[in-house]
């Protein structure tokens, strides 16, 4: 168990309030446990009351596109926004809030024990130093390690992450590796403290299809042997369809669904889930293909109506009356007062 | 109808592009201190795409795709080989294959930086016109109403700048740039790779419209197999600078030949939890 490190987090806009239910069970408790979440970028709302919990060994896929918040929601959980994002609502990591917790007891938390892999390999690591001292650095800063030891853990990881020649990579600088071999490295970076959640944030859209599958499969892989949660952050719901057992779909900031994966793409309830799923075209399958009208939402200031509102096929007066509050239908949470039918 | 408009009167519907044992290769490294290699970016590539279809374009980063695209457009010029729109050279034929060049037109993958942006969208989209001198002066501001409208601007959206539109819009604009100067081909290099999911399938519809109604011929650079399957005729998979592999798409992906195909085949992420494949590694 995890000692609260005592910093409750203070809450100046009184938008939060005790909710009994909340408070954890640790016997079978989520790893982690967000409510209500709400980031704000001066006017821009990119977060608005998202809720949603990853168990031990579970991967959760959180879909959207370009703004629609998925980015900022995996960011504020781990305290990586800017100091001018506002952030309410709360995340427990099994029951710890961490929400307003203090920057060490933060810095703490990232990497021993919630890992961030990051999109872009090259910003991710510092140029002028090996792959070897970068790792061996998060080690150090959750304890000490010496240098033979660090590097020797390193070595092993990399070995693990499929990498032919550790000993050499290790003391290769970034711009020396391939894209994929870098991304492993970034990946590595994240998993050599032992987190038991990881959140990769579209980990492998720079990279090639072929090179891309590769990597997902050996962070995965590494992720389930090791039984820590994943938060698996994709545009693409091929990656979705192919490596989560639950998904989140982010639209305007809320979770628009939440489902298993399989709900998810066999029995979509919300228009804007049933609508990406026959916006993209399929291998082997000349079936439907039609295009959503207008382009994705930025929300300024409070949401007061369903995001998807003016795309929608659905739409009607209500929908603008309010956000709907989320409905619960045997697997599925959705958010809509007009969903797609139940096929199942 | 004003879509048609700006083709009124032009017989050109589409064009037959045929790319013969084309060539390039880059010098890498600098000559100061150690001798530069010389990389074969594109090795003998050879294919035709037939008036009005499309070809799609499959292959890593690297394997000189775009290389192709690019000089296809006239941005680099080929080591050797021929490019031949309707049997004219556009890399040897003088004065004629400068003509002729213009009738092939480029789509980027990055509509933020392939528009300048300081020009107004409707000077962007005119700019082709005036060059080409293809109307009068006076008549340039109609063609670019009528041609903005047939890929989805309003009017008002010529007076602004491109920063003010979303990525597919973006796009639009890039696309009805293209179609400023008449071509009668056109080089897709990535076109939705940028653009968010829901707006992709928009895209791809409007460019299957546009080529229905001009006739276009088009290369379509795409990363995605769906995306090939379902908008071209033909598909040739490039890797290393050479075409491994050609054919109609259902086979390429029904029956892949070349191991580099396989693996591309194997690890396209299906949009089926039901079709989930066993992990590579």
């Amino acid at each position: 168990m995890l000692a609260l490190d005592g910093t409750q987090r203070s809450d100046p806009a009184g938008t939060e309030t005790q909710r009994p239910g909340l408070t954890p069970q640790h016997a079978g408790a989520p790893l982690i446990e967000v409510s209500d979440l709400s980031v704000r970028f001066g006017a821009v709302t990119a977060v608005s009351s998202v809720s949603f919990s990853v168990a031990k060994g579970e991967v959760f896929g959180v879909v959207g596109e370009s703004g629609a918040g998925k980015s900022a929601t995996a960011r504020a959980i781990i305290g990586l926004l800017p100091p001018t994002a506002k952030i309410a609502g709360s995340v427990r990591y099994k029951g710890e809030e961490l929400v307003g917790a203090s920057k060490a007891r933060l810095r703490q938390a990232r990497g021993a024990q919630i890992g961030y892999v990051f999109q872009d390999a090259l910003t991710a690591l510092d140029p002028v130093r090996t792959i070897g001292a970068q790792l061996v650095e998060v080690l150090n800063v959750h304890g000490h390690v010496s240098r033979r030891d660090g590097l020797e853990r390193a070595a092993d990881l990399l070995a693990e992450l499929k990498i032919n020649d550790p000993v050499r990579t290790l003391k290769a600088y970034p711009h020396q590796l391939s894209g994929g071999m870098r991304q492993r490295a970034v990946i590595a970076a994240a998993l050599i403290a032992n987190p038991e959640l990881i959140i990769a944030d579209e980990v492998t859209s720079a990279l090639d299809v072929t090179v891309q599958r590769k990597v997902l499969d050996l962070l995965l892989g590494v992720c389930a042997a090791r039984g820590a949660g994943v938060i698996l952050i994709t545009h693409d719901l091929g990656v979705v369809a192919q490596t989560s057992d639950r998904v989140a779909v982010l639209y305007g900031g809320i979770v628009a669904e939440e489902a298993d994966v399989f709900s998810l793409f066999d029995n979509p309830r919300h228009p804007y889930s049933g609508a990406l799923l026959n916006s993209m075209p399929r291998l082997g399958d000349q079936g439907v293909f039609e295009p959503i009208p207008g382009s994705a939402i930025q929300v300024f200031g409070d949401l007061r109506a369903c995001p998807f509102a003016d795309r929608c096929a659905r739409v009607a007066d209500d929908c603008r009356a309010g956000v709907p509050a989320p409905f619960k239908e045997g697997g599925t949470t959705y958010r809509c007062l007009h969903p797609l039918e139940d096929t199942a | 109808m004003i879509a048609a408009q700006p083709y009124a009167g032009r017989e050109r519907a589409g064009a037959l592009l045929e790319v013969r044992n084309l060539c390039k290769s880059f010098r890498v490294g600098s000559e100061t201190f150690t001798r530069a290699a010389l990389v074969k970016a594109v090795d003998d590539v050879t294919f035709r795409i037939e008036p009005g279809s499309t070809m799609g374009l499959v292959g890593e980063s690297g394997s000189g795709k775009s290389t192709v695209a690019r000089m296809i457009t006239r941005l680099i010029r080929p080591d050797s080989g021929e490019i031949l729109i309707d049997g004219q050279d556009i890399v040897t034929g003088g004065a004629a294959g400068k003509r002729f060049a213009r009738l092939v037109q480029i789509v980027f993958q990055d509509p933020t930086s392939s528009l300048n942006p300081r020009w107004k969208v409707g000077d962007l989209i005119g700019e082709g016109v005036l060059v080409h001198r293809l109307c009068p002066r006076s008549e340039i501001r109609n063609r670019v109403v009528a041609l903005a409208g047939r890929c989805g601007l309003d009017v008002d959206s010529l007076d602004r700048f491109p920063h003010e539109f979303s990525g597919g819009q973006r796009q639009r604009i890039a696309i009805a740039r293209a179609l400023a100067v008449e071509p009668s081909v056109l080089v897709l290099d990535e076109p939705v790779s940028a653009l968010d999911v829901s707006v992709q399938a928009q895209i791809l519809v409007l460019l299957q419209e546009l080529q229905a109604a001009f006739g276009l011929t088009y290369l379509l650079i795409a990363h995605d197999l769906a995306v090939v399957e379902r908008f071209c005729s033909h598909v040739a998979v490039m890797r290393l600078g050479r075409i491994v592999e050609a054919g109609l798409p259902r086979d390429i992906h029904e029956n892949p030949k070349d191991p580099y195909t396989r693996s591309l085949v194997e690890a396209h992420p299906v949009p089926d939890p039901h079709r989930r494949k066993a992990m590579t590694a």
